[in-house]
């Protein structure tokens, strides 16, 4: 579901842009005003969460991948205004460091999975456990709004992928940027979406979501409970060892291929702006590091991607305190 | 030297204060970590490829998350303004046609600032003292660097009083700082001699002589374990990414 560079045209990147300033500047001022400082830090720990759930890919029939993304288990366990800003913080560490999502395309992404999900997902999980009262209830809550969420992002990045052609081409009819239209990317992107995709977010959200409330009660929803129980960081550490599970998936995410490859797609030409579109070398391109074996190197990316979500959002607690104190 | 450089280096000392003044209870063997630190050090010095060095500093990443943010910012000051000193010096290599040695110099810098500072925050001074006791390490050598390390504070910090009372005193434009700085230096000589003499009969008084004696006992817990395995890991991985390279 991330979005390459020049897949969207210039106009479409920025016009999703401009939809999130909003929603990231009422994201900060309501995570000021409702999360605790001490629980800051939780934030990092849901985008290191979020990081490595779209490290694992999973396969499809036909040769396409695609992953969870966790903004609902954000969302459930901080709220989806410090999910917005954590899935965000997350997106923007992919597409700088490991060339995953483009720069242009960010806003769009961030449109897609930290804003759409976490909030059609949480919605429809508060809902559910409206009507389903109990722990049951709480977890098919979640389940239900992560698959809900997911799935909303995915309509979402599909619509966008889809009006390309109809707005932008060239003088010989050609797609200047994402060359399928509406009715090829709204299937192609739902069918895995509400099959494979959606179910390995409902696993993923779930099985997390379950394990947290059982070994961090107090990270669930409340006040207390700032620091980062021995069992997360035992979850995360088996995550990042895990993480070269990811290759097995072998190909490519519908949407995410590169110039080389999308003639062979279907489309039979390689579109104009994508040749001669916005090119950014990332420094781990798909977390890969160049030269030793592609499972250390996938481990590698997971445990700088970790590490630093976490020490961002741990440095950006401080802000307010430096503040304060002042 | 003008005043503004001594005041600089009197807050330097005087940041440098709070450092001495940590006690921390480290989890693991004091002298564990330093052999650790130090085995980690040599690794990536004699590393030829970028690659062990940079799992070294995803490793050292991991472990700075897991620390306080005051203690983050801490580390992360001193390893960017290492970082940024090391590519400063080997930028010309860029031009000479070395263009390599940039990265190589910032990263193995950034990693040996960084671990060194990560174990700063971790034992404390008194801490690094007491494992340096434990490492059998000369106690004159102790001595001389404990003591030099807390005068460079206290000195520091009066010669920074004495330049900002001249600066004070100062009266219209005439150029005072070349001729009154020796004067300076030499205050805070004789200072420092009053204050060495004091300081041995302190010692006189405390009934030591020099010979640092560590009474805490302390036995093999699953933390210094787990550095020894992590020991192990990395002279393995080092063997290997060497290996690999060829």
């Amino acid at each position: 579901m991330h979005i390459p560079d020049n897949y969207l045209s210039p106009q479409t990147c920025a016009i999703m842009t401009a939809a999130m300033v909003p929603a990231w500047i009422i994201s900060v001022r309501k995570v000021k005003e409702e999360l605790p400082k001490e629980k800051l830090p939780m934030l990092g720990v849901g985008a290191a969460f979020s990081f490595l759930g779209m490290m694992f890919n999973v396969p499809m029939p036909g040769g396409t991948t695609g992953h969870a993304v966790g903004g609902t288990l954000i969302a459930s366990l901080l709220g989806p205004y410090a999910a917005c800003i954590s899935v965000s913080v997350a997106l923007l560490l992919q597409a700088l460091l490991f060339g995953d999502g483009g720069i242009l395309a960010f806003g769009a992404n961030c449109f897609n999975m930290a804003f759409v999900l976490p909030f059609v997902g949480r919605a429809v999980a508060v809902a559910l456990q409206k009507r389903i009262r109990g722990r049951n209830g709480e977890l098919i809550g979640v389940a239900a709004g992560s698959y809900a969420g997911i799935n909303a992002a995915a309509l979402c990045a599909a619509i966008e992928f889809g009006i390309q052609p109809m707005l932008f081409t060239d003088a010989a009819g050609n797609a200047l940027y994402c060359p399928y239209g509406l009715e090829i990317s709204v299937p192609a992107m739902m069918a895995g979406h509400l099959t494979v995709f959606g179910l390995a977010e409902v696993v993923f959200t779930t099985a997390v979501y379950a394990f947290v409330r059982k070994v961090s009660p107090l990270s669930v929803r409340e006040a207390d409970g700032a620091g980062t129980s021995a069992g997360l960081k035992v979850l995360i550490a088996v995550l990042i060892v895990a993480t070269p599970l990811g290759l097995l998936a072998e190909g490519t995410a519908w949407g995410e291929w590169g110039t080389e490859e999308i003639a062979q797609t279907g489309a039979g030409y390689t579109p104009s702006g994508m040749l001669s579109g916005f090119d950014f070398r990332s420094i781990l391109p798909d977390y890969e590091v160049p030269g030793i074996p592609a499972a250390l190197g996938y481990i590698l990316s997971a445990a700088i991607g970790v590490a630093l979500l976490i020490i961002i959002f741990k440095l950006f607690s401080r802000i307010p305190k430096r503040k304060r104190q002042a | 030297m003008s005043t503004k450089l001594l005041k600089r280096i009197g807050k330097l000392f005087s940041d440098d204060l709070r450092y001495q003044n940590r006690k921390k209870e480290g989890k693991a063997a004091g002298s564990l970590v330093l052999l650790s630190a130090f085995l980690c050090i040599v690794l990536c010095s004699l590393s030829t490829n970028p690659w062990f060095v940079s799992c070294i500093l995803t490793a050292l990443l991991l472990r700075l998350a897991l620390m306080p943010p005051e203690e983050i910012a801490g580390v992360m000051k001193a390893t960017l303004a290492g970082a940024a000193l090391a590519a400063l010096i080997t930028l010309p290599a860029v031009f000479t046609g070395s263009p390599r040695t940039l990265g190589t110099v910032t990263m193995k810098t950034a990693e040996s600032v960084m671990l060194l500072a990560i174990v700063s925050e971790q034992l404390g001074w008194k801490g690094m003292t007491s494992a340096a006791v434990s490492l059998h390490l000369p106690d004159l050598f102790l001595l001389t660097l404990n003591t030099a390390v807390r005068y460079l504070h206290l000195l520091g910090r009066f010669a920074a009083r004495i330049s900002e009372a001249v600066s004070l005193r100062q009266v219209g434009e005439k150029n005072w700082k070349t001729s009154g700085t020796g004067g300076i230096i030499g205050t805070t000589f004789l200072k420092a001699q009053r204050m060495a003499d004091r300081n041995a009969e302190a010692m006189a008084c405390r009934c030591f002589d020099g010979t640092y004696r560590t009474l805490a006992r302390h036995s093999f817990t699953w933390h210094d374990a787990a550095l020894l395995a992590a020991d192990a890991l990395a002279v393995v991985l080092f063997v290997y990414l060497q290996a690999i390279a060829v």
